[in-house]
């Protein structure tokens, strides 16, 4: 058979332009990949909750560059003398190849193309070694893969940002301080794993008597947080979990969330009691008409509660500008919310004032300061709501409330028995340091039952937040601008900038519907106070 | 067209050349070669070396192999155009004075140009017109040299006193220039031995007609050479010019001037009447790369920088050689 050169030039054309385009595809498959991660990152920053096909299409990035790359490789036809005169170095044949094909392109018929023709059939044989894939396709082309992978399990599996936050519409988003652990209850595992992984909490450092028990997640999220140092961004962190968890509600009304609906509600009067109890307290001190901040924030929970009724004693109480009007009507609504809770604020057992305002102590009592006992008081509604939701969950997933209780119980003994963790007896102010007095997320075990709240005796009692205060100090997180007022005298009287508050939140990116709900943590702790 | 035949014949007829001048010329193979590719391109070369290493030998040696008119042409200071190219003179014939032209030594088939740079530029320049177009102008007429017909000329790099450097138009000219070396241990005692035993040394019998060289440049010139390598030695020829940006840096900083268009036509030239004596039917990079520096390196002209710092030529070549990819 006779040597087809033109068939031969044909095959090393063919090769070579798709080898070509498999080292273009290799690189631009590369490049691709790392673009498709950097925006399955970015998606994942700003979307949390990523739509199907915006995935898709973030990975049709790669392989759209790949494909194009390929076809654009293949396309374009080679320099074939160049491409020759390569092959024939790579050969070592002596330029035969490239020499044949100028012989013949020139069409000339002599001894020198014959010669060629039966010396360069000779080197067909094996010309496939010098036209390969260079080395750095396959490395290109084994990162491409797996950035392309990477950017695939960023977009199947949630990773979780440090400040990712969903773009919420603001009244979805807006929630009182005291629903902040309950969002976090809402997500567990996401908090727990979002808390040691995002590095803003301090590592914890967890007590033999704080263990982790997996059937009691009140009491687990409880521990932990209370063993987190407080800071600015897991508070912002609660915020943008809370903000998902409504979004996810939302998203699937199911009788499920009505029962959350309800339990939510519940909740909201819970914290709208509490927040008139603080409220309440301000008065005593610092009696004055309500800021515009806090009338809007009773407005809000009010507006939660669902209870009409509430709402209009609500407005009459953020419209009253007489503070001994307000007084009466703070405690008519705490009546109509708790009656109980309201006996016990204003039980001349339990509480007893003095001339200077302070409080003394209770037989039931150690001595502990005003901002001691808020951040206790704090303490034992976050784990009372906390209890609440591990409870709602567990009959929610199909086990017994007696159960749970028992398993409560159980676990309730054993961590008294150490009673280590019992941070509920308010008389130890070093438990209180080392377990609780955190933005009242944590630090109380869940051996806190909501029936021994009554055993609590509020008492009105000489504030030391001051410069020489140390609870304040635990609330107060480095850069939030709160600072002692200069011209009060007492002791525990703080200013809230908010304006450089809400600086600070907008140059970390903070959603707009946020922002209330932070204001209103730092009215919550600076309130015994009378913060400003 | 070339027949096989030519081919085969012509490849035999300067393997044979080659063989004779070996017989008498000891080492200087290289030399040989070059002085067979000079005459198969139609070219002229210029060798370099000090006196006593044989080449006037060899020039004697390869006009006696070819059987073709020799003619030796020593330079010297004194020596004017007249003499080398010719004059006319007054003859008496038949009782009739008349002007006929008595040619000089050009006028054969090999030159031998002896220490070329020994003669004024104007002498010198009296070569440039048989080197170039193989003619001669003598007044108002001009006389047409004989094929084939090839300059080798010589001269010696270390006597520089009292010689005139050849100007870039004439040594242009030259296809090749070659460094005559001088011979090793062996080669020394093996030229004693031939000049100095017997009846000493016997210039060879002619083994190739004009004819056969005739033929032989027809078939060097259809040699094939790949449009890829042409565009190598073009590119090659470029970075010899310090303006060129695929230039080295050393050619920017040394070279004055780097090979003309003709060194690009000398060098193509040169490979396929390398490949053709190498016995091969098609011009590869190796040809070239063993004709590059002979036909470079009297082509670049250095720069005060380069002459003062003594920068050798062929090193800029080496140079040249490296940076520059085949494609």
């Amino acid at each position: 058979m006779r040597f087809d050169f033109s068939r031969f030039l044909l095959e090393i054309e063919h090769r070579f332009r798709r080898f070509r385009g498999l080292s273009l595809a290799s690189r631009l498959l590369f490049y691709g990949s790392i673009a498709c991660v950097a925006v399955s990152l970015g998606l994942r920053w700003l979307t949390p909750n990523l739509a199907l096909g915006l995935a898709l299409l973030t990975l049709l990035i790669p392989i759209n560059l790949t494909a194009a790359a390929f076809l654009l490789g293949w396309w374009k036809r080679p320099n074939l003398p160049h491409l020759l005169l390569q092959l024939d170095d790579r050969l070592d044949s002596g330029a035969r190849i490239s020499s044949l094909y100028e012989v013949r392109a020139r069409g000339q018929a002599s001894i020198f193309r014959e010669r060629l023709e039966s010396l360069v059939e000779s080197i067909s044989t094996d010309w496939k070694r010098g036209v390969t894939l260079p080395r750095r396709t396959f490395g290109f082309l084994s990162a491409g893969v797996a950035g392309v992978l990477v950017a695939c399990a960023i977009l199947v599996f949630p990773v979780s940002l440090p400040m990712a936050v969903s773009s919420q519409p603001p009244a979805q988003s807006e929630t009182s301080p005291a629903q902040m652990p309950m969002s976090s209850v809402t997500e567990p595992a996401q908090n727990s794993a979002r808390t040691t992984s995002d590095g803003i909490a301090a590592p914890m450092e967890l007590s033999e008597e704080a263990a982790f028990s997996q059937q009691n997640v009140a009491e687990e999220l409880t521990q932990e947080r209370s063993n987190d140092e407080l800071s600015l961004d897991s508070i912002l962190d609660d915020l943008s979990t809370l903000s998902r968890g409504q979004t996810q509600v939302g998203a699937s009304p199911t009788s499920e969330e009505l029962m959350g609906l309800a339990e939510a509600q519940e909740q909201a009067r819970q914290a709208l009691l509490e927040t008139l109890m603080d409220l309440q307290e301000r008065m005593q001190n610092n009696p004055r008409p309500l800021t515009q901040q806090e009338a809007q924030s009773l407005q809000d929970q009010a507006a939660q509660t669902g209870d009409p009724e509430i709402e209009q004693r609500t407005d009459d109480l953020v419209n009253e500008p007489n503070p001994d009007q307000i007084g009466e009507k703070l405690q008519d609504l705490m009546e109509e919310l708790d009656p109980d809770s309201a006996d016990q604020q204003t039980s001349p057992e339990t509480s007893e004032e003095t001339g200077d305002g302070s409080k003394q102590e209770t037989p039931r009592s150690t001595e502990i300061s005003g901002d001691e006992e808020a951040g206790q008081r704090f303490l034992e509604r976050t784990a009372q709501q906390l209890e609440e939701q591990a409870n709602a969950e567990t009959e929610q997933d199909g086990a017994s409330p007696q159960q749970s209780s028992q398993q409560d119980e159980e676990d309730d003994q054993e961590t008294s028995e150490d009673g280590s963790t019992d941070v509920r007896m308010a008389g130890d102010p070093d438990d209180l340091a080392q377990q609780g007095g955190e933005e009242g997320i944590g630090g109380i075990s869940g051996d806190a039952p909501a029936s021994e709240e009554a055993e609590f005796v509020r008492e009105e009692a000489p504030s030391t937040i001051g410069a020489e205060g140390e609870f304040i100090n635990e609330f107060v997180t480095k850069g939030v601008p709160v600072e002692i007022a200069p011209s009060e005298t007492r002791t525990g009287t703080y200013i809230v900038d908010f304006e450089r508050i809400e600086s600070i939140l907008h140059e970390r990116g903070l959603p707009e519907e946020a922002l209330d709900s932070v204001r209103r943590y730092f009215e919550l702790i600076t309130q015994s106070g009378g913060g400003s | 067209m070339i027949s096989e035949q030519d081919f085969q014949t012509a490849a035999t007829t300067f393997e044979r050349l080659r063989s004779s001048i070996a017989e008498v010329i000891v080492d200087h193979e290289e030399i040989v070669r070059f002085a067979l590719i000079t005459l198969l391109c139609k070219g002229n070369v210029l060798f370099e070396g000090v006196p006593g290493l044989g080449k006037t030998l060899l020039v004697r040696t390869l006009a006696s192999a070819l059987g073709l008119k020799f003619s030796r042409i020593q330079f010297t200071p004194d020596l004017m155009p007249a003499d080398i190219v010719g004059t006319d003179i007054i003859t008496e014939e038949s009782g009739h004075r008349q002007f006929s032209f008595a040619a000089g030594p050009i006028f054969a088939n090999v030159i031998l140009a002896d220490e070329i740079n020994r003669a004024t530029p104007k002498t010198q320049s009296a070569l440039l017109e048989a080197m170039e177009e193989r003619t001669v102008t003598v007044g108002a007429k001009t006389y047409t040299l004989d094929e084939p017909y090839i300059v080798l000329a010589t001269q010696n790099p270390i006597e520089m006193e009292g010689t005139y450097p050849l100007p870039e138009a004439q040594i242009d000219r030259f296809l090749l220039k070659a460094k005559v070396s001088f011979p090793t241990l062996d080669n020394l005692v093996q030229i004693t031995e031939r000049t100095t035993e017997g009846i000493g040394i016997q210039l060879p019998e002619a083994t190739a007609t004009a004819s056969d060289i005739l033929i032989a440049r027809q078939i060097v010139r259809a040699i094939p050479i790949a449009s890829g390598l042409r565009e190598y030695i073009a590119r090659l020829v470029l970075a010899t010019h310090p303006e060129s940006e695929h230039s080295p840096t050393q050619i920017k900083e040394y070279v004055e001037y780097g090979g003309s268009p003709r060194a690009a036509i000398a060098l193509v030239m040169s490979a396929k009447a390398y490949a053709f004596l190498a016995g091969e039917i098609n011009v590869r990079r190796d040809d070239i790369e063993a004709v590059f520096k002979a036909a470079l390196t009297h082509r670049l002209v250095l720069n005060f920088r380069g002459e003062a710092e003594g920068v050798s030529p062929d090193a800029l070549l080496d140079e040249v050689w490296n940076k520059t990819a085949i494609s």
